[in-house]
């Protein structure tokens, strides 16, 4: 399905259950059950061909019944195998601290209260992470049966940014994700999605064995038609679950706070993914080894200034977005209106710079300092590999510079923002390397360099692209379109989701359906290029080669050296998909043999001699009038202009004829 | 892969462009020459191509174990040829490491080697100081196990940079490769570092760590197992690891374990993947499964067999019967019926033509359920006659092993592989030496009287009360009345008259049942009695033929008993009896056309005794009919090939007919024709008389003696007797000793007398003259004869009824005693000695002084 179809599948499902809840919910749990149901049709398939089998043991005469009998236990086997399978699901081992008993008192007193105003039950486990998000998970001790255990995951980075009432907020908006008041259908697709993930990933690799091969089809047919209306149902079901949950949040701790916390995680999310997290990671540049004490630069940086222009971008994003068919979260903008904000309050809100007093950090009470730097030191430790890495790197770009500065013929150090060299494949390499090590700030000047260079550069373009759309310029649109419009094979798809991305987010719908449906064009026609390429058949339509003279002379030159090389036909397959990326088919023929009769063995010498040695700008087919390819060589040859040797007047126009005599075609 | 049988399947034929490459098998492993090229697949017969199946290519034919990859030739020349050229024009337009990187895959993909380092080489100096583009490369080269030049590249991209985490392993594998462990460690630093996990394959450090553990250095890998398990925590339940980490702290003491509590999962068992189990530990698990399933299976399938097992309920009643299992309804049965049942202790009650109650046990072995076939059989009232055949197949088999079980109203056999049905004429046996057996259980139907003598030899009083039973319920089964008539012995006589005669007054007269029980009679010496109760029959009936030939049978007067006969045949002119009786007198009389014209009329009229044949057939070989004899038996034998009394027949017609060396090819030919599991008896003993009749006693001694069978000591004993100087031998046999037959004592009395061993021939006479006394009347007329002190008369010898050849044979016995009367003796015998069958020839020895027997 691509992604109009699911786009359109999505609007769908959405019109049939708006303000229909529970029809959503008890049509989610009909395609849930349909999910499970063919699992276990598949399992009853094969504990049903193995109770057949063993039944044909016991009624079959010896020793037929024994042979039925190891075939049924060959069944049996393989199906318990499969059962295995499906009932096992890799539970992702959880992240964070856990909160040991005693520790943080008014957290956990905080999180009783809520149990008990929301009614359900206590989790099994608090653990305090470094992510900026608050979270519920399960983890079934049954696999598939389910008898979970539940796990609440608060960050750090969140509780730096919130207060305590926020924090009350959000954590009974997670409440209410557990509670009883939720249906468990969320909780059930969950694990059939980790269980189809799982199956999906088997699949992947090729089967051994036409039985398994089969099996491999059969499924993925299914889940390819059967995935995407039930995730249309569960995402439109998980945008209800939210506004639930808002709805439950508000009650208990107020709107106004519900709200704020909200919004709060709306300024700060792209401050860390923008501006926090790429600072800090910068200092791998200079330093060698990470910082100690992340959390503390992270609850100083709270308190900096920032920069007015960047937060309203940041704030103008927030508000400017709506909610889409295709989040499983709604947008701030409908989760406020739905929590009885009015629009203009909504809009009227502004960059929440300051840090928050009281911070809910204070509710780990004496526990926070050790809690920050463990949870620091832990950030330490797994970044480490990755920070040295990036020093690495940084380091190697540097001496590389180092050593084109002492080239001979450079007089003066290049800065990074003004290269000297015009082998826009080492700019390329080095535009590349300074945006991963340094952001794409300080890689500009270089991308800009290679467009002016070669304005085409399908990379740099998106690169470029990318970093002027997040600053809200205009020519980042236009070159990611011109890189889509492009249809250039690599960079297409990225250009397309920047795009996508970046029109969701400013609530364009109509230009986000454009980019999703230039994705959806581009990648139908990749499948049918590599169709079209991967074979040349009799019946294609042929074009003349179209080159120059002297685009031709390495060609004949090397056609000249050998002596074997009777007459060479050049001529191009007329393609459809990416006609820029040219395909030639040239055929070559040995002198003939005496009365005129073609040397077929002399033909594939001279194939195989040429093959590694032609160079044409595309893809070559060199094949010979004779063997497998006779028939697409002939019309080669037979094409009006197609011959390229020999070159000498004359002889030229003389080959078609010699090649019609000795090739006839009716 | 190709595969033919017997020659016939799809095969490889031709070898074009032909690549070789030193590497290993992705299959077996081995390295070897592997080998690529162009071929067709044919459709092959007898390994001749016949149909092409179209151009292959072969990818990478290992040497060893010959598995290689296969793709269509011009699809894979398409794929090549454009795949290859569209990356190598992208790296000339971009120039980039990548490009090249992507242009060198796919070369060695499709095995362009030589290409590839070319390629390589450009790549290299276009790019000198690229240190990835080298480990990249390198990498390439490991995938297609060029080691020499991977190890080259990653010592190029370290030396460019020290710290190219992919150089750093590429040349450390390769140290580890060669033993250099610790600079292999200090080259895999960075994997050690905390977060390594999150940044870096760690593959390399955990083959460092089992390297250290298999050099015995057990505090490195462990220390190296701390690190994996730091950034791999989910290792700590796999397997290898576990037995990795165990064995290090085991050799390094260490008290603790780092390894976390082993998850337990089902997955596990069956996926070796992250799997906390071994391989063996999952073969077992697998193989306890497969044999538990294997126990449950073969225990259903045990219990079902117990349950439902079949009891065959043969009713040879004649009337349906109802059968009763247990508490369950009852069943019809007709003929033949399939009752089910489990094994157990059951109670059947038979109700209809038999009243029947009994228990009955139905059990078999445990393992026997599977590797056997029992059979039940109900018998009801012990009607059915079955027969147990135990058959051998093989190039040369055994003969086949019988047993008939009669009377027995509920029978079990332990297996049986066919069971009512007929088994195959023929079966596939391994090889020239092996065999195959299998049991056969059939009811035999029209056989009593075999099943009564094969009975008979191991128990008697079952045979007699079976064939009394039978007579009973069926009175005109002739042959075997005459069977169990034979059987008798002289205690056994009374349980016979009673038989016979509870059927006296059966109505129509069975003549044949009335003259078994005069011949009784006689021997007992009752007939006198006899006479009043056939008079007391004929008041109540005066008129009956049956009865007024019967009567006139037994009547000491000649001039009664034809008046009986006349008076028999006027009351029913087409009675057959008095007829047969008349033709039998003239026959003892020697007017042969007397005897033929009226043998032949009592025939017509319906009477098939076995006795006219034989009378018939001497009565023409008296006539000088032989030859057209021959021709008549041959006929016969064409239609009825198998016909016993034909072939006997057959030959003594041969015999007559001065044909008797072509009788060995005829005996040939017919017992070609019989069927494999009676020929080696029934032909043994058609090849013992034919021998006899072509008049080659020797042979026909050693044909009788090869045969372990009851009628066949008859033979030898007439053969030996015509055998010169070998009548002791007869004389001296314990079975012939045993012989109750009085005209084969007489012939062994006749070859002692011409063998000169008189004390031994008069012997052997008194035998036959106790014997013959013991017999009916005319025996005893016989007998008297034969211990006559003076020449019997011609008269004397004409009342005395005897079968021709009994007669001949007491014409020369008379001759030998009476040398007077030799010449009229000798006469006589010779017109009775006409039939080939004993005891011609030691009769025709006798007349003939002492002729030189033919053959040896």
């Amino acid at each position: 399905m691509t992604r109009g179809e699911f786009h359109g599948l999505l609007t769908r499902v959405e019109a049939k259950y708006r303000g229909r809840p529970e029809a959503l919910e008890r049509s989610t749990t009909r395609w849930v059950r349909l999910g499970q149901a063919g699992v276990a049709l598949w399992l009853l398939f094969l504990y049903g061909i193995a109770g057949l089998v063993f039944l044909g043991s016991v009624l079959a005469e010896p020793p037929g019944g024994l042979i039925f009998l190891g075939i049924g236990i060959a069944v049996t086997l393989y199906a318990i195998a499969q059962t295995a399978l499906f009932l096992h699901i890799d539970s992702p081992r959880p992240d964070g601290r856990e909160l040991r008993p005693g520790e943080a008192p008014e957290l956990v007193a905080l999180l009783d209260d809520l149990r008990r105003t929301i009614g359900c039950r206590p989790f099994d486990e608090v653990r305090i992470s470094l992510d900026f998000n608050a979270g519920v998970s399960e983890v079934p001790r049954l696999g598939i049966f389910g008898w979970s255990r539940t796990l609440l995951e608060v960050g750090l980075p969140l509780l730096a940014v919130v207060t305590p009432d926020e924090l009350r907020a959000i954590l009974a908006h997670e409440f209410a994700h557990m509670s009883a008041r939720h249906g468990r259908g969320g909780l059930r697709i969950h694990r059939l999605l980790r269980m189809w993930s799982s199956l999906f990933a088997r699949l992947q690799k090729p089967g051994a064995g036409s039985f398994r091969r089969g099996a491999h089809w059969v499924a993925l047919k299914f889940v390819g038609w059967y995935w995407p209306r039930l995730q249309a149902r569960s995402l439109a079901l998980s945008r209800h679950h939210e506004f639930h949950a808002d709805r439950v949040a508000a009650d208990v701790a107020g709107a106004p706070a519900m709200v704020s916390a909200l919004w709060r995680l709306e300024c700060r999310n792209p401050w860390f993914a923008d501006r926090f997290w790429p600072d800090v990671r910068k200092g791998a540049v200079e330093a060698p080894e990470p910082p100690s004490d992340v959390l503390d630069r992270l609850r100083n940086a709270l308190s900096d200034s920032h920069d007015p222009a960047e937060a309203a971008r940041w704030v103008e994003r927030a508000l400017g977005r709506r909610t889409s068919h295709d989040e499983t979260h709604p947008a701030f903008f409908d989760r406020a209106r739905s929590l009885g904000f009015s629009e203009s309050e909504v809009m009227g809100l502004g960059f929440l710079a300051d840090p928050p007093r009281p911070e809910a950090l204070s509710l780990l009470g004496v526990d926070l300092e050790p809690i920050l730097r463990e949870q620091s030191g832990r950030w330490r430790d797994v970044e480490r590999a990755s920070w040295r890495e990036r020093n690495r790197r940084a380091a190697a770009e540097a001496r590389r510079k180092a050593k084109a500065v002492r080239a001979p013929g450079s007089t003066e150090s290049p800065a990074p923002e003004a290269p000297q060299t015009e082998d826009v494949a080492a700019l390329w390499a080095s535009a590349r390397e300074l945006a991963d090590l340094r952001g794409l700030d300080e890689a500009e000047p270089l991308l800009r360099s290679i467009l002016e260079t070669s304005p085409g550069h399908a990379g740099a373009s998106v690169l470029l692209g990318h970093h002027r759309l997040g600053l809200g310029d205009p020519e980042g649109e236009r070159l990611l379109w011109a890189v889509a419009d492009s249809g250039d094979e690599q960079w297409t798809p990225s250009a397309c989701q920047a795009l996508e991305i970046h029109y969701r987010a400013s609530g364009r719908t109509d230009r986000q359906k454009e980019a999703r449906d230039r994705l959806d064009r581009h990648e139908a026609e990749i499948e049918k290029a590599q169709a079209e390429r991967s074979a040349i058949a009799p019946g294609d339509p042929l074009l003349p080669h179209g080159l120059t003279d002297g685009e031709l002379e390495p060609l004949r030159a090397l056609l000249n050296s050998r002596r074997d090389c009777g007459g060479a036909w050049l001529a191009r397959k007329d393609v459809r998909y990416f006609p820029d990326r040219r395909l030639y088919l040239l055929t070559v023929r040995a002198p003939l043999k005496r009365w005129g009769f073609a040397d077929s063995e002399a033909n594939s010498a001279l194939v195989r001699a040429l093959i590694p040695k032609v160079q044409l700008p595309g893809q070559v087919m060199v094949m010979a009038p004779s063997g497998t390819f006779g028939r697409i060589a002939k019309r080669v040859i037979a094409l009006p202009g197609s011959a390229i040797f020999p070159r000498e007047p004359g002889a030229a126009s003389e080959a078609p004829a010699e090649a019609d005599r000795a090739f006839p075609i009716s | 892969m190709p595969t033919t049988v017997n020659g016939i399947g799809t095969h490889y034929y031709g070898k074009r462009n032909l690549s070789t490459r030193t590497a290993p098998c992705h299959s077996c492993g081995r390295v070897g020459a592997l080998q690529s090229y162009d071929t067709r697949l044919w459709f092959v017969v007898i390994f001749i191509p016949v149909i092409p199946l179209g151009r292959k290519r072969i990818i990478d034919l290992c040497p060893s174990c010959q598995r290689h990859m296969v793709a269509d030739a011009a699809k894979y020349e398409q794929a090549r040829q454009l795949q290859t050229s569209g990356s190598l024009e992208r790296f000339r337009r971009e120039g980039t490491p990548e490009s090249a990187l992507t242009a060198h895959a796919q070369l060695l993909a499709f095995h362009e080697h030589e290409q590839a380092a070319e390629l390589r080489a450009q790549a290299l100096e276009k790019f000198p100081e690229d240190a990835q583009l080298r480990a990249s490369l390198a990498d390439h080269m490991r995938h297609v196990s060029s080691f020499e030049e991977m190890a080259k590249l990653h010592e190029e991209a370290l030396a460019l940079d020290p710290d190219l985490p992919d150089a750093r392993v590429g040349v450390a594998t390769w140290k580890m490769a060669h033993g250099e462990l610790d600079e292999a460690r200090t080259l895999l630093d960075v994997l050690e570092e905390p977060g390594a996990g999150h940044q870096y394959n760690l593959a390399p450090l955990y083959s460092l760590a089992q390297a250290y553990g298999k050099a015995g250095r057990h505090e490195e890998a462990l220390e190296l197992s701390r690190v994996l398990l730091r950034e791999a925590p989910d290792l700590g339940n796999d397997h290898d690891f576990r037995a990795l980490v165990a064995k290090a702290e085991r050799s390094a003491g260490t008290a603790d374990s780092i390894l976390p509590a082993r998850k337990h999962s089902l997955r596990g068992l069956f996926f070796s993947e992250g799997s906390p189990y071994s391989k063996g530990q999952r073969t077992l698990a697998i193989l306890a499964a497969a044999i538990a399933l294997a126990a449950l299976g073969l225990t259903i399938s045990n219990e079902y067999i117990r349950r439902h097992r079949t009891i065959r309920v043969v009713n040879a009643t004649g009337a349906p019967i109802q059968v009763k299992f247990d508490d369950g309804p009852a069943v019809t049965v007709d003929e033949m019926g399939a009752l089910p049942a489990s094994e157990g202790h059951h109670r059947v009650q038979i109700t209809g033509a038999v009243q029947d109650s009994r228990e009955v046990d139905l059990s078999s072995g445990y393992l026997q359920r599977w590797t056997s076939s029992p059979l039940w059989v109900l018998n009801p009232g012990g009607e059915a006659v079955l027969q147990e055949i135990t058959l051998h197949y093989a190039k040369n088999p055994r003969p086949s092993e019988n047993r008939v079980i009669i009377g027995d109203p509920f029978v079990g056999f332990p297996h049986v592989d066919y069971a009512f049905r007929e088994p195959p004429n023929q079966i596939n046996v391994d090889s020239r030496t092996s065999e195959v057996t299998k049991v056969v259980v059939k009811r035999i139907e029209g056989h009593d009287l075999s099943a009564f003598e094969s009975i008979l030899q191991t128990d008697r009083a079952r045979a007699l009360d079976f064939a009394e039973r039978r007579l009973k319920s069926h009175p005109q089964d002739d042959n075997l009345l005459n069977g169990y008539l034979r059987a008798l012995g002289a205690a056994e006589r009374p349980r016979a008259e009673a038989l016979l005669r509870s059927g006296l007054e059966r109505r129509p007269v069975d003549v044949r049942w009335h003259r078994a029980y005069q011949g009784l009679m006689e021997h007992s010496g009752g007939v006198d009695r006899m006479i009043s109760e056939y008079d007391a029959m004929l008041a109540k009936e005066p008129t009956s033929a049956a009865l007024l030939y019967l009567r006139g049978r037994i009547d000491p007067s000649d001039e009664r008993r034809e008046d009986f006969f006349r008076r028999s045949s006027e009351a029913d002119p087409n009675f057959p009896w008095p007829i047969m009786a008349a033709g039998l007198k003239a026959m003892n009389e020697g007017k042969w056309n007397d005897a033929l014209r009226d043998l032949e009329k009592a025939r017509s009229l319906g009477l098939s005794d076995p006795q006219i044949a034989m009378a018939v057939h001497v009565a023409r070989l008296g006539l000088g009919q032989a030859a057209q004899m021959v021709t008549d038996y041959r006929n016969r034998l064409a239609s009825q090939p198998t016909d016993v009394a034909a072939s006997t027949f057959l030959f003594d017609a041969m015999a007559a007919a001065g044909q008797a060396d072509q009788i060995e090819a005829a005996r040939a030919s017919w017992e070609m024709r019989l069927p494999e599991q009676v020929r080696p008896i029934v032909g043994g003993i058609g090849r013992a008389f034919s021998f006899y009749q072509a008049g080659k006693p020797d042979l026909a001694a050693s044909a009788a003696r090869s045969i372990p069978f009851a009628g066949v000591p008859l033979v030898l004993a007439q053969a030996l007797a015509a055998f010169p100087g070998h009548a002791k031998e007869a004389a001296d046999d314990p079975v012939i000793q045993k012989l109750e037959d009085d005209w084969t004592i007489g012939a062994v009395a006749l070859g002692l007398m011409l063998d000169g061993k008189k004390d031994e021939a008069d012997a052997w006479r008194k035998k036959l003259i106790q014997t013959l006394q013991a017999g009916g009347q005319e025996d005893r007329s016989a007998a008297k004869l034969v211990e006559a002190e003076k020449p019997p008369t011609q008269e004397e010898i004409d009342r005395v009824f005897l079968r021709p050849g009994e007669k001949a044979l007491l014409y020369t016995l008379l001759a030998e005693r009476f040398p007077e009367k030799k010449a009229e003796y000798h006469d006589e015998a010779r017109k009775f000695n006409v039939s080939r069958l004993p005891p011609y020839l030691v009769v025709a020895r006798a007349l003939e002084g002492d002729p030189k027997p033919e053959g040896k």
